[in-house]
């Protein structure tokens, strides 16, 4: 899927930068992999803009690297919306 | 009929100064008597004939007198009529005519007799009355009997514009102001049924729409037998005098607002409510704001749409440098636009919008004044009026003017109260301890709030020292009285306590030789005191109260609270010889919340009862105990935002804290950065999902931050097994949602499902000062701190 845009994420999402993370989603406008391979710590505020994202370009993946981070997104059911994979080299 | 002197009726006819004739039963003439025609120089003969004496009637009064007369010997009633006759010099002369008719003994007509009175004389004195009556100053008019206005003098038709109608009068609620057509009908009404006197006070209408004011008074004319037969009035224009009055009263009721409010803003408000009933249609006070721009302080408005129309506009375009309200400001000078020209409105309007925002909103008349003292300015003060027929006058901007130096002082009262208040905290706070005790376990907060300055002037405190390991002293209290000297006494008395307490006392003890102290330093003032001793070792508090309001205790887990009551002493200073006041004990089970306070938290109403239940109700919620400062929860929760016109003082002590975690700041995103803080600290007491932990942490701080911006309190602390996050916000509570919303991909609402499915329980509770959230986190304790 090499025509997919792709957005490299690192560290701590939270209130605290949830501007700049805004701003990274908004280049995107067409399908696209979100890599949360270095995200250590993510909450309802960057689950709000993957589903803000999702919603107005349709096809998500994400790459999660950290157990913790998977279960937070299975929690609140984002694996039947996105496709979640645990390296990048899965999506092809 | 004869002319035979003999004959009595013949002289009487003869003699009388008036016309008298006779006409018989089928209308011709019977007699004339010397009088007539002396006056006409009708020759006996020429008298006698009817068109003679038809033709000496003046052209004009010749049909009125035919017909009279013919309906007269149709109904056979008598009648008169007035007319003028033409004399031998042939000048006509104002005549009243009378007719009468006689009857024989069955009853038929068989003469008529007439007689006719000169009242030339008396017409030419009512003439020259009526000229006299036109051209007075005064209105005046004269009405019947049953109200109907018969004459209006022609100032009285030149002011109103309008005239009497013969057949039905004036119609007063014409001519009346609206506000005031029935009062003063009624009042009419009244005199005319009592024949009593009228006065009232009226507006009347001029001819060009405008309203005067004017005193108008009527006085019944009577005739012999008392009866009013007629009732003349006059109205004099009272305009300028009911102006000052008007402006006066206004003038004294603001006095009044600003005497009896403290607050400076309910004073403005209050003022300006005034205002917009009595002076103008909207009001608006400007006060420069922080950045220096003018800033509407209050706005009021007679029509709630315009006032949604300016409030807006001028947020979006406050004045301008050369604004009339800030040129006002800086001159010092106020200013009256009585109309208000299309240039004008295009010199203030900042760009189109604003434009046609002034010229929908159509200001037709305005007054500015500056709102100033001592040199300091404070603001502006803005009147306008829309209605073009009632523009501001030379009378109104002097009003405005005493109104806005009324206010200014009101301005700067407040200022320097305010400076002085926060001069007195200062002073107050600087007296108080600076550091508060905290050993292990023990956690003791307090608050100290200053009165407005004038009512009780200091004297409250509160303190909190450790005598040894596990020996604490808690004491507050009261002095009684003003000035400088009650704070220097609070001192002595603070002071007093803490060495007695160090020489081993106990509250008793404590208590008397501080009597003593302030009977030898300051005989002529007195305290109320509450002292209290902890002993951590054996976890028990002793107490004593010298007249003041006792201390709240709440119990841990079940939250039940009480009162240490303990019977009181006098206030200190008050004290017989050998008074001895009582000590009571009371055991402390850890998780224990102890507050004192100054009964300017309890007594703001007047009903302390009322405050102590409030203080108790307050501290049975889990939140007083959670709160990272539960001294200004307390005082929060019960003044609830009063302002008090007392001191107001809260210590608290919370016995056996358990290690835990706190943070508060004024602004919930400052909590976002000490996730990381937290992680670290959970890391080093915890085992279990510590990640799981801290997005529990995230979740809540970010609901704060989303739902009740604000103040927020955050506690970790250890509940037997379960460690417990509080988060205290000030919002008003909201419905959490458990669920995932309906639409997957909604861009919010998932927050609190995180926060249910991570934490082992969470609850939500909402209260009148906030919400307070516990979730208890899936951790378990480390064995030992790492």
């Amino acid at each position: 899927m090499e025509s997919l845009a792709s957005v490299r994420l690192a560290g701590e999402l939270d209130l605290s930068n949830v501007s700049s993370l805004r701003a990274k989603f908004a280049s995107i406008d067409g399908p696209a992999v979100v890599d949360l391979s270095d995200v250590t710590y993510l909450d309802s505020t960057a689950l709000n803009e993957l589903a803000l994202l999702r919603r107005r370009v349709g096809t998500v993946a994400l790459v999660v690297a950290s157990p913790n981070v998977r279960r937070t997104l299975e929690i609140v059911g984002f694996s039947t919306s996105f496709r979640i994979v645990t390296k990048r080299e899965e999506l092809g | 009929m004869t002319t035979d002197p003999t004959d009595l009726a013949a002289t009487i006819a003869e003699g009388v100064p008036y016309h008298v004739w006779v006409v018989r039963a089928d209308g011709s003439i019977e007699y004339n008597n010397q009088q007539f025609r002396d006056y006409t120089g009708l020759s006996e003969e020429q008298a006698l004939a009817n068109e003679h004496r038809v033709a000496l009637v003046h052209p004009d009064d010749r049909d009125a007198v035919t017909a009279r007369w013919n309906a007269a010997f149709a109904t056979k009633e008598p009648c008169e009529v007035e007319f003028r006759l033409r004399g031998r010099d042939d000048r006509y002369r104002w005549f009243l005519g009378r007719i009468a008719p006689l009857h024989d003994a069955a009853g038929a007509v068989t003469r008529w007799v007439g007689t006719g009175v000169d009242i030339d004389g008396l017409r030419e004195s009512a003439e020259w009355m009526r000229g006299f009556v036109e051209t007075a100053p005064q209105l005046i008019w004269v009405s019947r009997p049953d109200g109907l206005v018969e004459f209006w003098n022609r100032r009285m038709i030149d002011f109103t514009g309008v005239t009497p109608d013969p057949q039905t009068g004036i119609d007063w609620a014409r001519v009346l102001h609206p506000d005031d057509a029935s009062p003063a009908r009624d009042a009419y009404a009244y005199a005319l049924a009592h024949g009593t006197s009228f006065e009232f006070q009226y507006r009347l209408r001029r001819h060009d729409g405008a309203y005067r004011w004017y005193l108008a008074r009527a006085e019944p004319m009577r005739d012999a037998g008392g009866t009013p037969i007629r009732w003349f009035g006059s109205a004099t224009d009272i305009e300028e005098r009911k102006r000052s009055e008007d402006a006066m009263a206004l003038l004294l009721d603001a006095t009044a607002i600003i005497a009896s409010e403290r607050e400076i803003d309910a004073t403005l408000a209050a003022v300006s409510e005034l205002a917009v009933r009595e002076l103008a249609e909207t009001c608006t006070i400007y006060r420069p704001g922080a950045d220096g721009r003018m800033e509407i302080s209050v706005l009021g408005s007679r029509d709630a749409e315009r006032e949604r129309t300016i409030r807006p506009m001028l947020r979006r375009y406050p004045p301008r440098a050369t604004d009339p309200v800030r040129v006002v400001m800086t001159r010092d000078e106020a200013r009256l636009i009585e109309h208000v020209a299309d240039a004008e409105r295009a010199a203030i309007a900042q760009d189109e919008g604003h434009l046609a925002l002034l010229d929908r909103l159509g200001t037709s008349s305005v007054i500015i004044a500056p709102l100033s003292a001592r040199g300091q300015a404070f603001g502006a003060l803005h009147l306008a009026r829309y209605d073009s027929s009632r523009p501001f006058d030379a009378q109104d901007l002097r009003t405005a003017q005493l109104l806005a130096g009324r206010l200014s002082g009101a301005m700067d009262g407040a200022q320097t109260r305010e400076s002085e208040r926060r001069l007195a905290e200062t002073f107050q706070a600087s007296a108080l301890p600076s550091r508060l005790p905290a050993p292990p376990g023990i956690e003791i907060k307090a608050i100290y709030q200053a009165a407005e300055v004038g009512v009780n002037v200091g004297g409250d405190w509160y303190d909190a020292f450790e005598i040894s390991p596990w020996r604490l002293v808690l004491s507050v209290g009261d002095v009684i009285g003003k000035g400088v000297n009650a704070a220097a006494t609070m001192s002595l008395i603070r002071h007093g306590i803490r060495f007695a307490a160090q020489r081993g006392q106990e509250p008793a003890e404590i208590l008397k030789a501080v009597d003593a102290a302030l009977k030898a330093e300051n005989p002529d003032l007195t305290a109320t005191a509450f002292v209290a001793i902890m002993d951590i070792r054996e976890s028990r508090i002793r107490y004593a109260s010298a007249g003041h309001p006792p201390a709240a205790l709440r119990l841990p887990l079940s939250g039940r609270t009480r009162l240490l009551n303990v019977e009181p002493a006098p206030p200190l200073g008050t004290w017989p010889a050998n008074t001895l006041p009582r000590v009571e004990a009371a055991p402390l089970a850890y998780g224990s919340l102890i507050a004192m306070y100054t009964d300017g938290l309890t007594e703001f109403d007047r009903d302390p009862i009322e405050g102590e239940r409030l203080i108790l109700e307050a501290l049975r919620d889990e939140a007083a105990y959670a709160s990272t400062n539960p001294a200004r929860y307390l005082r929060d929760a019960v003044l609830a935002g009063r302002r008090v016109h007392d001191d107001v003082a809260v210590i608290t002590l919370a016995f056996g804290r358990r290690e835990g975690w706190t943070f508060e700041a004024p602004d919930a995103m400052e909590a976002e950065p000490a996730r990381g803080a937290f992680g670290r600290w959970l890391e080093n007491v915890a085992d279990g999902d510590v990640y799981s932990a801290t997005v529990i942490f995230g979740e809540l701080v970010g609901n704060v931050v989303r739902h009740a911006p604000g103040p927020i309190e955050m506690r970790a602390e250890w509940q037997g097994s379960d460690l417990v996050l509080h988060v205290l916000d000030r919002g008003r509570g909201f419905a959490p949602s458990l669920h995932l919303p309906e639409d997957g991909m909604s861009e919010n609402g998932r927050g609190f499902f995180i926060v249910d499915a991570l934490s082992r329980r969470v609850n939500v509770n909402a209260s009148r000062q906030g919400t307070h959230v516990r979730a208890v986190l899936p951790v378990t304790r480390k064995a030992r701190a790492a």
